[in-house]
């Protein structure tokens, strides 16, 4: 188990910036996720701390040492890979055996620590079966188990869970996370999907064109962006335009509302998540203070606990999620009103 | 639609005439007892007996199987070293490389024969056994390249991170992980390297010592003296052995279309 930091980073594919000065430290014992968009840079920074690729500047450490001229072999990583790469010309036991196989440990003691690991990701019994006789699920099972039989200094995890169908993903979720929990290895996980990086990791990096955007707890993160991308890619975000004065926001489809901070630029953009607005018939309004917005509901989408309305305001849609409390549902062409606290209306400079 | 598959048909069986009607007159020829081929065709093995005590033969065939074994294994290691280098890497003129592997394929025997007997010469190293694999190895090298290559197309290279990720060395990852993926390929490569390097003719007869013969070479010089159905027994014994190499090939190589 080790630290891992990674200072100053850069890296270019010809005239392409895949990492552009990224530095983080990833604490020991923790779970990580790298969140960003496909060419985000992601997986560069992934592969650049297993040392598959070398950065064009800046350094890394893994357990306060520099590894920048240490070899992929010689850095005691283990790594899952997107396509799990099994070998098929082995069984279970020998792929999870590989490492140990590579370390010289071999006989009993071999079998002994695969069977370990085995019975950690739940696929005891499995050792003579070949990677094609395996289901999706099981072979990434297999692939957690061959990384982490030798006990490495860090987990390098990268998507691992894409070519999985949507209930065995959640349940790898969950499976992932209890492993790492047991283990106790310092973990980074590379993902494009948001809702993997909230439900399992203790800290996120979002990565945009090769820049570190913003790091920090998921709630943190989710709570507090501190730009429009990470508003939008890290959950759900209506964004709002609007001029502001110095203290309160003209939006462009009607309504001045308060927000956060005070608006520091002539040109903003307000950002409210979906389940931070509440919604009532124009009729029936009951409130008066707080941020409010005057709207017609286009639709709804009746999940049986929680509801989705989509309300035109102006020439907006805005997303509105309701909680399934009253078993009432407001029907389309309902003129309402929208409120939200001035708490949860980010503002951020309109570029 | 009718008429079309039967047109094909009929083309298809004029392609196998044209290919095997030369080859089935022949070994029908060599169980014929007359030595003027006179027909009808009595039963008899008298040729094949006659090849039994032909020592010329023997040697023949044993040079040929030697040469064909070594230029075989030689080749093959080669060869399977140069496709690995042109999938793991990049590097400048890698496009000029890999065109530059296949002359032997495209120059006429003759004229590569030629040129060896010419350049062994002149840096000494003459003719011989010795000469004869070293161009057998120059001839087969690009088939092995060609074969093992199309392997690796279909070889997936985060095995090869993987068993990197996982600590196996260099060599390790290659023998244990890449070579083994490889095999069907390999073991492909090296039956045709020993089909081309058995039935070599021209390179075989400008760079052997004299004295020495390989079989298609003592073919050669026999039928010059005056055929004989001999010829037809021990060729018939060679298409044997050729069509068996290539079932072998066919069993790990796919010669266009699916299997």
């Amino acid at each position: 188990m080790a630290n891992v930091s990674v200072l100053n980073l850069s890296k270019n594919f010809g005239t392409t910036t895949a990492l552009d000065r990224v530095s983080f430290q990833f604490e020991d014992g923790k779970f990580f996720a790298l969140l960003g968009p496909s060419g985000s840079g992601k997986t560069t920074l992934l592969r650049m701390i297993a040392g598959f690729e070398s950065p064009d500047q800046g350094s890394i450490h893994i357990g306060g040492k520099v590894v920048d001229h240490i070899p992929v072999e010689k850095r005691d990583i283990g790594m899952v890979f997107q396509n799990y790469a099994l070998f098929p010309n082995m069984n279970v036991q020998a792929n999870v055996g590989f490492g140990l196989r590579v370390r010289g440990i071999s006989g009993s003691e071999m079998k002994r620590l695969v069977a370990e690991a085995l019975e950690l990701v739940r696929l005891s019994g499995f050792d003579n079966r070949q990677p094609d006789q395996l289901s999706g699920g099981q072979r990434q099972r297999v692939a957690l188990a061959r990384a982490i039989v030798t006990k490495p200094r860090v987990l390098l995890l990268d998507e691992p869970l894409s070519a999985l169908d949507r209930t065995l993903r959640l349940e790898m979720e969950i499976e992932l996370k209890r492993i790492q929990r047991d283990v106790g290895i310092t973990t980074i996980f590379v993902t494009h999907d948001q809702e993997e990086a909230l439900t399992m990791s203790d800290q996120i990096g979002i990565l945009n064109e090769g820049q570190l955007v913003q790091h920090g707890s998921p709630v943190d993160i989710y709570e507090n962006p501190q730009s429009v991308f990470v508003a939008r890619f890290l959950g759900e975000a209506n964004l709002l335009r609007g001029q502001a004065d110095g203290k309160n926001v003209k939006l462009e489809i009607g309504g001045t509302v308060k927000t956060l901070s005070k608006p520091a630029y002539p040109q903003v953009i307000c950002s409210i998540r979906p389940e931070k607005i509440s919604i009532q018939k124009e009729q029936e309004v009951h409130r008066s203070n707080g941020n409010r917005v005057a709207g017609r509901v286009n639709e709804h989408i009746f999940n049986g606990t929680s509801l989705t309305y989509l309300v035109q305001c102006g020439n907006l849609v805005v997303k509105v999620f309701v909680q399934n409390l009253s078993g009432e549902v407001i029907p389309p062409n309902s003129s309402v009103h929208l409120f939200f606290r001035p708490e949860d209306t980010l503002v951020f400079p309109d570029a | 639609m009718i008429f079309l598959k039967w047109i094909s048909r009929i083309y298809l069986i004029c392609i196998l005439l044209f290919l095997y009607v030369p080859i089935l007159v022949m070994i029908a020829l060599s169980f014929n007892e007359s030595q003027l081929y006179r027909i009808p065709i009595e039963w008899s093995t008298r040729w094949y007996e006659a090849l039994a005590s032909n020592s010329k033969l023997h040697s023949a065939t044993l040079n040929s199987l030697t040469v064909a074994l070594l230029s075989t294994c030689l080749s093959t290691l080669m060869g399977t070293a140069v496709a690995l280098a042109f999938f793991r890497h990049d590097f400048r003129a890698k496009r000029l490389l890999q065109v530059m592997i296949f002359p032997p394929i495209t120059i006429p025997w003759l004229i590569i024969g030629t040129a060896m007997l010419v350049f062994f010469f002149w840096v000494g190293i003459g003719r011989g056994l010795h000469a004869m694999i070293l161009g057998h190895v120059a001839l087969s090298l690009p088939y092995v390249v060609i074969v093992v290559s199309a392997r690796l197309k279909s070889f997936d290279s985060a095995l090869e991170d993987a068993a990197k990720s996982l600590g196996a060395s260099y060599w390790q990852t290659t023998f244990w992980v890449t070579v083994p993926w490889l095999m069907p390929g390999i073991i492909a490569a090296a039956l045709f390297a020993f089909a081309v390097s058995l039935d070599q003719f021209v390179i075989s007869y400008f760079l052997a010592a004299p004295g020495f013969t390989t079989l298609p070479v003592e073919i050669y010089t026999a039928i010059r003296k005056g055929f004989t159905p001999e010829i037809n027994a021990i060729s018939t014994l060679v298409i044997f052995l050729s069509m068996l190499l290539l079932l072998g090939v066919s069993r790990f190589y796919r010669f266009g279309g699916r299997n």
